[in-house]
């Protein structure tokens, strides 16, 4: 199946802007931060870039749905599905 | 009963002179909690039959102050400041620090709730469990520092003549509006102490409409009993601990007023000469200039804060000698910095002294001067149509400026009206578009916090947000982003909401079962879809579309010009499917308008009926 | 604090914040509750960013204890603070005149006169007040029986404090603040 991600922050520059990720067919979320840990060079498991994918500041919605309202890293993904990761932002 | 509380709100009539005592309902509390939350539940209960009818600039409209069962006894005391909104015609929940929440929970009150006008201009004046109507002819027309002088001493002598006995009395807390929102200049502010604005919504021009100059409160009573006093106890003492755990780099030492550089040139989101380039490179601009060459004071706080973000800016030499002010914040820096092409610190200072002095929101007021000063570049707006040139960089031009829109002279007339509305009335005098250089979202001008290197805001944060350009609350997933809703309503900072303590703190004060989850899935969307009903429903001026103004300023489209993201714009298939994708996780169809289904599940049916007809 | 030695708060004005966290963490500890105006010390801000902390200096000569008709008044033999009897106060205010500060004051709860006893030696304002490292609020040990002279001098008025403060920060200018 094909997954979209958007990313933004730092990891715009490590993933780009838009990207299209393929996965097999009964792939779960983690399986995708898997791939996406390649991409994003990171050494630690579990790690996008510096943030823990499971931490406090990393925003992951699926389909616009925080991943932490659904089942994780275990959220079944599907064909079609649209991964956004939102880095924390600058204050004001 | 629930804990935290004061226990009754005030509920004044300026019309009519009366002041009575008002509670809500434990059922009401725990669902709205305070502060914005509440807000809403008021404004929609009372007003909403008639929504599009009521004038936020006329005697129906509530002003609201309130505070909520955090507020004081968690570190980072705010009051948040509401009603209907002149700028987005919708509901926003408005909030800064003061002692003024302190005191009037001192006093035995959770909130001041005022209708009506005064037939001449009034301060309210609470005490314990007291509140009474004083003439404010004399401070009518004084900038901030003035009224906070007069009014201070004026008290003060009061309570020591009634008290006589009693010893010295501390200065009471005290919110008051401006010159800006005594003539109702749309952008004005709620103030309190020198320089703090409870800045989005305008809700100081309510403040104004209503001869309301400002609300004083001296609170002799303990805060209000909390549910686990061991409990609070300790949480307070944990959440000023991890305050300090990082030297308090944030958000004391550091505080915002470091943002005037690094928003510019790291995430080159940062509002430059109207929004027209988001980088800028000017290291003198930022961080140390400001802290030593002008901050006397590196901490300084308000009611129970170790954060200690503000610093106090004081000039000492040239031309502004004299002048004070706090920071400025990052947003005043932005905004009385380079978006007015302004890269001097002390400049900045200056300026963002006079806009508080004024009693303009540091954010909305500026950002129509920078929407002026570009149609001057455009050659739009003449030096005939000013009275002077507008040029880029020009304090004294920008001073003149403000102080026209605050007297709403000649065209300050048509600028007071918020930046939107003013681009409204401008392309009709002078037959051309110029709202495409509004940068707002539904009237409410945007914090400084861009789209277009993606580094900052997400496309479409501000688009479907119930508070509009308010960049402290923007929306995300429908989940997390109830965080500030939450914070906005408990009534306190964000900057020192203790990680993982917070929801602890609030049933130790409570002793109220409520989860963070309950009130993210539930709870909280509630008062979004107040908010969003109030929004869409809109009127008496405009009436927004959802499907045009739901939508990022043109601005926001542009590439940007220069920097490390040149090139790079906010995208607008993106916006679209994150708007679609946020209507989803909120409940709204796909027309961002809430569905019946959903609000009759929260049980607001009143809302439901109300939108039926946006659905036709 | 030893035998030979006791307490005394030094006040650093130009570092104090105004977080008032001293006034809860007094009324905590003398009240039970958070009680900003039931706290011994108390932050005045009559002049915008000069925050002043009030409370006793602890005055060799004691001008408030002699002052008192009703020898309500007394001064510790351990801690040299001086002590208020509830009982017997009747709330005149003669103590709060006596004060070269008129620094204390009547209770908002039982109306008796509110002295800083410094906490029994261990002060909680100034614990509070060096967790967030402010240290506007500093304990002084010093020798019993041979404690500073200098004591008394800092027994003024908010008024007064605020205008020396005001100056030291904004110059000229302050003149048209207080």
């Amino acid at each position: 199946m094909k997954i979209r991600v958007r990313a933004f922050g730092e990891l715009m520059a490590l993933l780009g802007k838009e990207s299209t990720v393929e996965l097999r067919d009964e792939a779960r979320f983690k399986d995708l931060v898997f791939t996406l840990a390649e991409k994003t060079g990171s050494a630690k498991k579990g790690f996008l870039g510096r943030y823990n994918v499971t931490g406090p500041n990393l925003v992951i919605l699926l389909n616009g749905r925080n991943i932490h309202a659904l089942e994780k890293l275990d959220t079944a993904l599907k064909d079609g599905d649209v991964v956004t990761l939102l880095p924390p932002v600058v204050g004001g | 009963m629930p804990r935290g509380y004061a226990g009754k709100f005030l509920d004044i009539d300026l019309s009519k002179d009366k002041i009575k005592d008002t509670t809500f309902d434990d059922e009401i509390l725990r669902n709205y909690v305070g502060g914005r939350g509440l807000a809403a539940k008021i404004l929609w209960d009372r007003l909403g039959k008639k929504w599009e009818k009521v004038d936020p600039l006329g005697p129906e409209n509530l002003f609201l102050a309130l505070t909520g069962p955090l507020t004081a006894i968690h570190p980072g005391a705010r009051i948040c400041a509401s009603g209907k909104s002149p700028q987005c015609n919708g509901i926003i929940g408005s909030t800064a620090s003061a002692e003024f929440p302190s005191e009037l929970k001192c006093a035995g009150y959770d909130g001041v709730i005022v209708s009506g006008k005064a037939k001449s201009p009034v301060y309210i004046l609470v005490t314990d469990d007291k509140a009474e109507i004083m003439d404010a002819k004399h401070v009518w027309g004084k900038e901030a520092p003035e009224t906070i002088k007069i009014l201070t001493k004026e008290v003060r002598g009061l309570l020591e003549e009634r008290n006589p006995n009693a010893g010295k009395f501390k200065d009471p807390g005290i919110i008051y509006c401006g010159p800006a929102g005594e003539n109702r200049v749309r952008t004005a502010a709620v103030m309190m102490k020198i320089s703090h604005a409870a800045g989005y919504g305008g809700y100081g021009a309510v403040m104004g409409s209503k001869n309301l100059k400002a609300i004083v409160a001296k609170g002799r009573k303990p805060l209000p009993d909390v549910a686990s006093p061991g409990a609070v106890r300790l949480l307070w003492h944990e959440v000023d601990r991890q305050i300090m755990r990082r030297d308090r780099t944030w958000p004391g030492l550091w505080g915002t007023g470091y943002g005037g550089y690094t928003v510019g040139a790291s995430s080159s989101s940062e509002p430059v000469r109207n929004w027209q380039d988001e980088w800028h490179d000017e290291k003198s601009f930022g961080g140390p200039k400001f802290d030593y060459r002008y901050w006397v004071k590196r901490y300084w706080s308000d009611f129970n804060c170790s954060g200690a973000c503000m610093k106090l800016a004081v000039i000492k030499t040239g031309p502004y000698k004299g002048t004070f002010t706090d920071n400025p914040d990052y947003e005043l820096e932005a905004y009385l910095g380079p978006n007015l092409g302004v890269f001097d610190p002390g400049e900045c200072i200056y300026l963002s002294a006079l806009v508080d002095y004024l009693g303009y929101s540091g954010i909305n007021g500026p950002n129509t001067f920078a929407f002026a000063a570009e149609l001057y570049q455009r050659g739009i707006l003449t030096k005939d149509d000013l009275g002077f040139e507008l040029k880029w960089g020009d304090v004294n031009a920008f001073e003149a400026l403000a102080r026209k829109i605050v007297k709403r002279e000649g065209i300050g007339d048509v600028l007071a009206e918020g930046t939107y509305r003013a681009a409204l009335k401008i392309s009709e005098m002078k037959g051309v578009d110029v709202t495409k250089y509004a940068v707002h979202v539904k009237g409410v001008e945007i914090g400084a916090h861009g789209t277009r290197s993606g580094q900052d805001i997400r496309p479409a944060a501000y688009a479907c947000s119930p508070q509009c350009g308010d960049h402290t609350s923007v929306v995300s997933d429908a989940y997390r982003d109830m965080g500030m809703v939450f914070l906005d309503s408990a009534v306190i900072c964000s900057f020192v909401s203790g990680r993982g303590l917070l929801w602890d703190y609030y049933r130790a004060v409570t002793g109220w079962d409520t989860t963070q989850e309950e009130w993210n899935r539930t709870l909280g969307h509630r008062i979004i879809h107040i908010q969003r009903a109030a929004l869409l429903l809109g009127g008496p001026d405009i009436v927004w579309d959802p499907a045009i103004h739901d939508d990022n300023p043109p601005r926001y489209y542009e590439p940007l010009p220069s920097g490390p993201y040149k090139g790079q714009t906010t995208d607008r298939k993106t916006v679209e499917e994150m708007k679609q994708e946020y209507y989803e996780a909120i409940g709204w169809d796909e027309r961002g308008i809430p569905e019946s289904e959903v609000l009759k599940k929260l049980g607001l049916e009143d809302v439901d009926k109300a939108l039926d007809r946006l659905r036709k | 604090m030893s035998s030979e030695e006791t307490v005394w708060i030094f006040r650093d004005y130009l570092r104090c914040s105004g977080c008032r966290r001293c006034e809860i963490a007094c009324s905590l500890h003398h009240e039970g509750k958070m009680w900003p105006e039931a706290s011994r010390i108390r932050v005045f801000m009559l002049v915008p960013g000069v925050e002043i902390p009030h409370l006793c200096a602890q005055c060799h000569d004691y001008p408030c204890v002699s002052a008192c008709p009703v020898d309500a008044l007394s001064v510790s033999d351990e801690t040299i603070a001086v002590l208020v009897d509830k009982d017997k106060c009747i709330s005149c205010g003669k103590c709060i005149d006596a004060c070269p500060g008129k620094i204390p004051f009547l209770h908002p709860g039982d109306n008796k006169a509110v002295i800083c006893d410094l906490c029994g030696g261990d002060p909680e304002c100034v614990k509070i007040c060096q967790e967030a490292r402010f240290d506007a609020l500093v304990s002084l040990k010093e020798r019993r029986g041979r404690e500073n002279l200098n004591r008394q001098l800092f027994a003024q008025t908010p008024e007064q404090l605020t205008e020396d403060v005001a100056i030291n920060i904004f110059g000229e200018k302050a003149e048209e603040l207080i």
